[in-house]
């Protein structure tokens, strides 16, 4: 509250105070219900002051100087005043309730004597009166100085109704006495008062007009963003509407929404782009962005397109949701492009195996078949055939990897005997072992449950897993493959088979990414046998397609446990009741509590055990 | 040619056999070992007039072993041989000291070539 107010508000109780104990006696309950409350603002005023002073100058009322004029009934107040040849009162603080009461009943007294003369100062301590004094020019008397402050007073008064000018000339006219010096120095100050003026103004106005081109180069190039983005841009309020679109937002949501703006921003919009936005607007997302996700909607000409659709949300100051800033970019074309390139990858490698597998077999008829050849020939042509072999490998895995990422490899399960499964990897493996010096061991009950699987994919699993088992084995190491028991999980029943090695096992932290593409760990060993770094990757997608999983444990400088999960034929599950699952609780147990106990066993089996 | 004595050091021993056996016919004398180590031994035991050195090697690379042929030997023509552009890497080696770089998918002959250049070097330089 300006001080101005709160003196209007103390002038408004006062007056009451004096027309209600004018009309009632003193002791009524409304005179005293306004004396009181009068008091009371009167007391709140004085907390911060050291003096209320309230003038009549010239039938106007002053608090504190402060000219207060449009007061309701202050007439009634200044016309007491003028009666009782009251010039001014000054309220000091520690005014008591009984002080104000006696004052308003002088106030209210028909008398017109000077309130001087009724007025007892000792009783009222904290209440100061001072009478008008009439003085006529040139007279000097004993009360100089209080018609010195009545005079300031009127002229303080007079001068606020004034213009500037005016109260400079006003000022000028009675500080100088002649009248020719009064234009000199009136022009003097009036000068030097209009150049700081403009100087100010202009200066004001620079910094103005600096800020404002800032300001529209500014809006300027957001709008020439928004309007010739590639991007769609659409912000909406947080009742969903229109607060802005561009012209890509709206060619990539097929709808013209610039008329639309400030309706919903859903208005116009197919069934399909209704539920695109609906989520956007209402889901409940009150922390942080929204995150970017795809999209697919049909445009006018109905043809689908796949927008991304990143939001962000738009804050007020305290941090409310008011709004939700998207940004839509078609990804069509990417989408598009990405499938090409996945199509070229899968094609060109389909149509480098033949070649590769024509070259490979030629290489092969001539070391095998055809007779004559020197040693360099046979060398020669053995390293050609290892080669091809090796790159007719590289081209599967990159085939089956592009079938893995555009989602197009397809298993076909069939009921598979497992016994007859095992010895025909074993015997596809057999002879990198046997180049290697290692020995491969085939652990295996006689009548395994069935699996149902493919078939062609399990051989590639555990073909893949010994490869990469001889690979990382030295020579006089032991590679093995078993059968380890068998779970049910997730309604179906697995069969668990183990590959394992004596090689040079890896690092804990290479564990969590080996079957990660393109990752390989502690690469080496022979040429011929490096890959693509998508091995893993394959074996551990083909299993899942299948349903089934793959984990692994290792040992630094003891060797690897690579256990695979298949599905097998529930009606085999007698498996699991005769002590196949107590078999493979134990085995569980003892992978998860000594970890190193099964690698021991296994190798002490290895040993001849 | 026949004086000229060459040490081809690379992991991929299909790729050097077929190298020296061309280089052979081409009338060298050739050398082969299948790591770093195993080349500082061999350049150790007997100098080559060349050294062929693959970049990309597991345990010691191409460069480390550049920088070893070079503590022991600063003038020894090494020609390195790089099985896919490794641009970035290649600018150690540059610096160490190299008489060219050879790409691995290149034919043999341009191989001949460079050993014919580097050769003529040294004789250009004393």
């Amino acid at each position: 509250m300006t001080a101005a107010v709160e003196y209007e508000e103390f002038l408004r109780a006062l007056t009451r105070a004096m027309g209600h104990t004018s009309l009632y006696s003193v002791k009524h309950p409304v005179s005293r219900r306004s004396v009181a409350s009068c008091h009371a603002r009167l007391a709140g005023l004085l907390d911060n002051l050291s003096e209320l002073n309230v003038a009549n100058v010239d039938g106007k009322i002053l608090v504190n100087g402060v000219p207060l004029q449009d007061i309701g009934h202050s007439a009634g107040l200044a016309g007491a005043f003028t009666r009782l040849k009251l010039h001014s009162v000054v309220f000091l603080d520690g005014i008591t309730l009984g002080e104000l009461t006696d004052f308003l009943t002088l106030l209210n007294s028909d008398g017109k004597t000077s309130i001087c003369d009724t007025f007892d100062a000792a009783a009222s301590p904290h209440i100061k009166v001072n009478a008008v004094h009439y003085i006529k020019t040139g007279e000097a008397g004993p009360s100089a100085s209080a018609a010195a402050v009545e005079d300031t007073e009127q002229w303080a008064g007079s001068l606020s109704d004034m213009t500037l000018d005016g109260m400079i000339k006003n000022v000028v006219e009675r500080a100088v006495p002649k009248a020719e010096d009064r234009r000199r120095i009136l022009d003097l100050v009036m000068s030097r008062f209009r150049s700081e003026v403009d100087g100010a103004v202009r200066s004001a106005t620079g910094d103005l007009e600096k800020e404002k081109t800032a300001i529209l180069q500014d809006k300027e190039r957001t709008e020439r963003i928004v309007a010739g983005g590639i991007d769609g841009l659409i912000t909406v309020d947080d009742s969903g509407r229109v607060l802005m679109i561009n012209p890509e937002g709206e060619r990539v949501l097929g709808a013209r929404l610039k008329d639309r703006v400030a309706r919903p921003v859903w208005e116009g919009l197919g069934t399909g782009q209704m539920v695109v936005l609906a989520p956007t607007i209402f889901s409940n997302h009150d922390d942080g962005d929204v995150a970017a996700r795809d999209v697919v909607v049909r445009g006018e000409d109905d043809t689908a397109r796949t927008l991304r659709a990143s939001n962000a949300l738009i804050r007020d100051r305290e941090g409310r949701m008011v709004g939700i800033f998207s940004v839509l970019s078609d990804v069509t074309k990417y989408r598009e492009l990405d499938r090409m390139k996945r199509d070229f990858v899968a094609s060109v490698t389909h149509e480098l195996r033949t070649p590769v597998v024509a070259t490979k077999q030629a290489l092969s008829n001539i070391l095998g078949l055809t007779g004559g050849l020197g040693e360099d020939q046979k060398k020669m042509l053995s390293i050609a055939l290892r080669n091809t072999e090796r790159l007719s490998r590289l081209i599967n895995d990159i085939l089956d990897f592009s079938k893995l990422d555009s989602g197009n490899m397809r298993i076909r399960q069939e009921i598979v005997e497992t016994a007859p499964l095992l010895k025909e990897i074993i015997a596809t493996i057999k002879p990198l072992a046997d180049s290697r010096g290692i020995k491969l061991l085939l652990d295996a009950p006689s009548a395994p449950p069935r699996l149902f699987v493919d078939r062609d994919r399990t051989v590639q699993v555990f073909v893949n897993l010994l490869s990469n088992a001889i690979k990382f084995t030295a020579a006089q190491g032991t590679v093995g493959v078993g059968i380890e028991g068998a779970r049910e999980s997730g309604g179906g029943v697995f069969l668990e088979i183990a590959v394992r090695d004596t090689g040079c096992g890896m690092k804990e932290e290479d564990l969590g990414r080996i079957f990660e593409k393109f990752v390989q760990v502690g690469a080496h060993g022979a040429t011929a046998l490096k890959g693509t770094g998508l091995g893993l990757t394959i074996t551990k997608a083909i299993v899942e397609l299948h349903g089934g999983d793959i984990r692994v444990e290792s040992y630094l400088g003891r060797g690897s446990v690579f256990t695979v999960a298949l599905p097998m034929m529930p009606e085999d599950a007698v498996f699991l009741r005769e002590g196949g699952r107590d078999r493979c609780d134990r085995l569980n147990g003892r992978c998860g509590d000594e970890k190193n106990g099964l690698l021991e066993r296994f190798a002490t089996r290895l040993r001849g055990g | 040619m026949g004086d000229i004595e060459i040490l081809l050091i690379d992991d991929e021993e299909d790729y050097s056999d077929t190298m020296g056996f061309y280089l052979k016919a081409k009338g060298y004398r050739v050398r082969a070992c299948p790591s770093g180590a195993d080349g500082i031994l061999e350049i150790r035991r007997e100098r080559p007039d060349i050294v062929f050195l693959d970049f990309m090697m597991p345990g010691m690379d191409g460069a480390e072993t550049l920088g070893k042929i070079r503590e022991m030997d600063a003038s020894l023509p090494v020609i390195m041989v790089t099985s896919y552009a490794v641009e970035d890497r290649m600018e150690a080696a540059r610096r160490s000291g190299i008489s060219a770089i050879f790409p691995k998918g290149a034919d043999f002959s341009e191989a001949a070539k460079m050993i014919s250049e580097a050769l003529k070097c040294l004789k250009r330089e004393p």
